[in-house]
Parts: C-alpha cells; sequence; structure tokens
C-alpha cells in the first residue's frame, strides 16, 4: 500500500476540519476524522510506511493547531507505537474494536499532550475539561465506524494490487485445479 | 298464396295509418292546453330523470376536467410564484448580508482610523480544530508585511498576536488560548496586571495587589507596556472578584470583550520597520 493516497486524504482532511468544520452548527464543528484516520493507519498499515504516515500527519497538524513545534508528531508516533504494540495480541483490527479503540486513544493522546505541555511550560493553565472530552468522545464513536469503512475502501481502491486485478481479467475455469 | 301476402301488407298499411290517425288526433287535441295530459308527464318524469342523471355525470366529468385543467395552470403559476418568491427571499438575503457587511466594515475602518500605526484587514481561512489550543489561521503573511508577535485586534478589542508567518498566511495565537499573556490594566484606576487565558471565553488577571480596587463590571485595556499592543484597546471586562486571606494578588476572572467563535475579519497592527523592509 503506497503512502501517496494517504498523504492527500490526510491533507485533505485537515483542510476540512479547520475550514469547514468550524463553521457546521454545534458539536459538528468538533469531528475529528484525521484522528481516526491516525487510528486506522496504526491498525492497517505496516510499521515503517505507518511511521512515515503519522509523522507526516503529525507535521501538518503541528502547522494549523498548537503552540509547540512537534508536539503533534511525538503525540501521534507514541499512540502508534502503542496501538502497534497492542494490535497483535489483541486483534485490534476487528470491527467491534474499533469504537472503544478510537475512544481510548482520544483518551490517552488527550493525557499525553496534557502532560507535554504541563511539564514544557510549568506557568500555563492547561483546563481539563471533561464535558468537552465527551461531546469529542461521543462525536468520534458517531463517525468512527463510517471512517473507518471509508479509510478501507480507500486503502482497498488505490492497491496497486487491486488495481492489477481490474486490469487483468481473472482466468475463467476451475482455479483450484492446478 | 299471393292473395295471403296481399291480405297481410293491407293489415300492416291499415295498422300503420290508424296509428298516425291517432297520433295525429292527440297531437291536435293537444294543440293549444296550457298543462301536460298524462303520459306527457309521464314522459317527461322518465326523460327528466334520465336527463338529470346524465347532467349530473356530465357535469361531474366536466368538472373534474376543468379542476384537472385548472390544476395544470394553478401548478404552473404556483411554480413560477414560488420561483419568484425564491428569488425575492435570495435576494433579500443578499442585501441583508450586504447591509450587515457594510456595518462591518465601516465599522473596522473607522477603528482602522483611530489606530496611529499602520494596519491591515485580514479574513479567517481556519481555526485550530484542536480541543487544546486556541489558533486561528488568516489569508496575510510575511509578505503583507506580518511579523512574529504584532497584535491582532477587532472592534471589540484584542484578539490575539501573531505566532507564525509564511508568505502569504499567518497564524494567530487567541488571547484566551492558555498560552497568551498580554499586558493589562484596570480602565478605571490605571491598576495594572496580566492578563492571561483561561482556554475557555475567559481570563484571568494575573499580579493585581489585594488593596487594589477592582470590582465587577470594570473594564480592563491593554496597557502599552512591551510595545506589542497600543494602548487602550479593550481586552475585557471584570466579572469575578476574589480575595484569599493567603498571598499578595487577588483573583480577578474577566470576559473577553470579543466573541471569539464570532470572528471574521481582523485587523493586523503593523510595526514601522516591517513596512521598511
Amino acid at each position: 500500500m503506497p503512502c501517496a493516497p494517504f498523504i492527500f486524504l490526510s491533507t485533505g482532511l485537515l483542510i476540512l476540519q479547520t475550514s469547514l468544520f468550524p463553521a457546521l452548527p454545534g458539536w459538528f464543528s468538533q469531528l475529528d476524522p484525521l484522528f481516526i484516520l491516525i487510528v486506522f493507519i496504526a491498525v492497517h498499515i505496516d510499521i515503517i510506511r505507518g511511521t512515515v504516515l503519522t509523522i507526516y500527519i503529525g507535521m501538518i497538524t503541528d502547522i494549523f493547531s498548537g503552540v509547540y513545534s512537534g508536539l503533534h508528531p511525538i503525540t501521534y508516533l507514541a499512540l502508534f507505537l502503542v496501538i502497534k504494540g497492542l494490535s497483535r495480541p489483541l486483534v485490534l483490527s476487528e470491527a467491534p474494536h474499533q469504537i472503544p479503540l478510537v475512544l481510548s486513544s482520544y483518551l490517552f493522546v488527550s493525557c499525553f499532550i496534557f502532560v507535554i505541555v504541563s511539564s514544557l511550560a510549568p506557568a500555563t493553565d492547561l483546563l481539563w475539561s471533561w464535558p468537552d472530552l465527551f461531546i469529542r468522545f461521543f462525536m468520534l464513536g458517531l463517525i468512527t465506524i463510517p471512517c473507518f469503512k471509508f479509510y478501507r475502501f480507500s486503502m482497498d481502491t488505490f492497491n496497486p494490487k487491486n488495481a492489477l486485478q481490474i486490469l487483468i481479467k481473472p482466468k475463467r475455469g476451475n482455479k483450484f485445479r492446478n | 298464396m299471393a292473395k295471403r301476402s296481399r291480405r297481410s301488407s293491407i293489415n300492416k298499411y291499415f295498422i300503420f295509418g290508424l296509428l298516425i290517425t291517432v297520433l295525429l288526433i292527440i297531437i291536435v287535441a293537444s294543440i293549444g292546453r296550457s298543462h301536460f295530459n298524462g303520459p306527457q308527464k309521464f314522459g317527461l318524469d322518465v326523460v327528466g330523470k334520465g336527463q338529470y342523471i346524465v347532467t349530473r355525470i356530465s357535469g361531474g366529468v366536466n368538472h373534474i376536467w376543468e379542476s384537472y385543467i385548472a390544476l395544470w395552470d394553478v401548478r404552473g403559476e404556483n411554480k413560477f410564484l414560488r420561483a419568484e418568491l425564491d428569488k425575492s427571499l435570495l435576494a433579500n438575503q443578499e442585501y441583508r448580508e450586504a447591509m450587515a457587511a457594510n456595518v462591518r466594515l465601516h465599522k473596522l475602518l473607522d477603528f482602522k482610523e483611530s489606530i496611529q500605526s499602520p494596519t491591515i484587514t485580514t479574513q479567517i481561512i481556519g481555526r485550530d480544530p484542536s480541543l487544546w489550543f486556541h489558533t486561528l489561521t488568516i489569508d496575510r503573511g510575511a509578505g503583507d508585511g506580518i511579523e512574529k508577535g504584532m497584535p491582532v485586534v477587532t472592534v471589540e478589542g484584542v484578539v490575539g498576536q501573531i505566532l507564525e508567518t509564511s508568505r502569504t498566511s499567518s497564524k494567530v495565537l487567541l488571547a484566551h488560548d492558555q498560552n497568551s499573556a498580554v499586558n493589562a490594566l484596570i480602565q478605571k484606576n490605571r491598576v495594572q496586571g496580566i492578563i492571561k487565558g483561561r482556554g475557555a471565553q475567559e481570563y484571568h488577571l494575573q499580579y493585581v495587589l489585594k488593596n487594589a480596587d477592582v470590582s465587577q463590571g470594570d473594564i480592563i485595556i491593554t496597557s502599552g507596556l512591551g510595545g506589542s499592543f497600543p494602548k487602550g484597546i479593550p481586552i475585557a471586562t471584570v466579572t469575578k472578584v476574589t480575595k484569599t486571606r493567603r498571598g499578595m494578588f487577588q483573583k480577578v476572572e474577566a470576559e473577553p470583550t470579543v466573541n471569539f467563535s464570532q470572528l471574521e475579519y481582523l485587523i493586523v497592527i503593523l510595526q514601522q520597520n516591517s513596512l521598511v523592509n
């Protein structure tokens, strides 16, 4: 699976999240499909490409969000490694695990950012707001499964092997004979 | 055989002639009468009933047909009127929006003219999606003379400071972000402090001594110290004052004069040297 489609997809999602979604009414302004993409990458893409993509997404997020440069790449990379470590023994790629995985990942990222920022700038009173966090959880839970399906579809569509299969007609007859 | 057939034809003619005669007698007898006789009344009743039924049916069909035809016309007319109404509503909405934009930009222009330093008007093109930080992206950058640290304001008051710039756009740290700090003073008695963001639509005015006279409703403005913000731009209104027994300072909570969720156009106050460059 090449990285390019996910690079375009993540860039597009970031543009949507910073320009279109804030204009949406109410809680819809807090939709975060980019975060779900990071979790999807951690679950479904191999470690080398996944690392590259995670760092890329963290870097572009840093441009539009936050104050401390490098915070998002480090946070997302930590999340990626944690999910990669857990994904094999816990079979995290299964559909029933998607929502709990995304929500627990968001909690992990929030805690990570809170701790890092608090240690980087002790004078900064970072406000931990459970109500805001629960709204984010709710919105993430709402879009997790459709997003996973869409990302899976994108991954399958842009996979060169699948593209070749579309171009080359399959052989007729009993394929199990040989 | 021939005789029998001739007799029967004579009988037929006779009966026919008889009937005609009776009929003529009835007709002649009825001429000049002002009312119907029994058979006429009976005929009228029967035919009348038939007429009634046929008239009702044809009337019904006619009504349905006319209604259907009329419905076509009404539908067309309705469609046309709806289109006209939509056009009018759209035009009305555009006029309202143009009016609102005019008022807003007029205020912005007045405010711009009141600032001594050169300014540049920008539009917001992006907002921080994060839960933890509050930044904006604007459509002007280093190419327009914008530099890191420049104050960003609006008609209502202080918005924030330039955090990063590229050639065509810049990132603004909003004043209510926890990482933001602005030198401020209370307008009525010139008591100084530092306005710190609290994340939500709230500020804390820090380092205000306990003996300072601060009360709810006091207006906080920029002090001009540090050289970043010009003096006298409104920042917030005091909402709550708490004096604890310990410590030197009182806790002053304040509400921003700017509604950060409704920002559209911003003014960046430039510095002279950036224009020279």
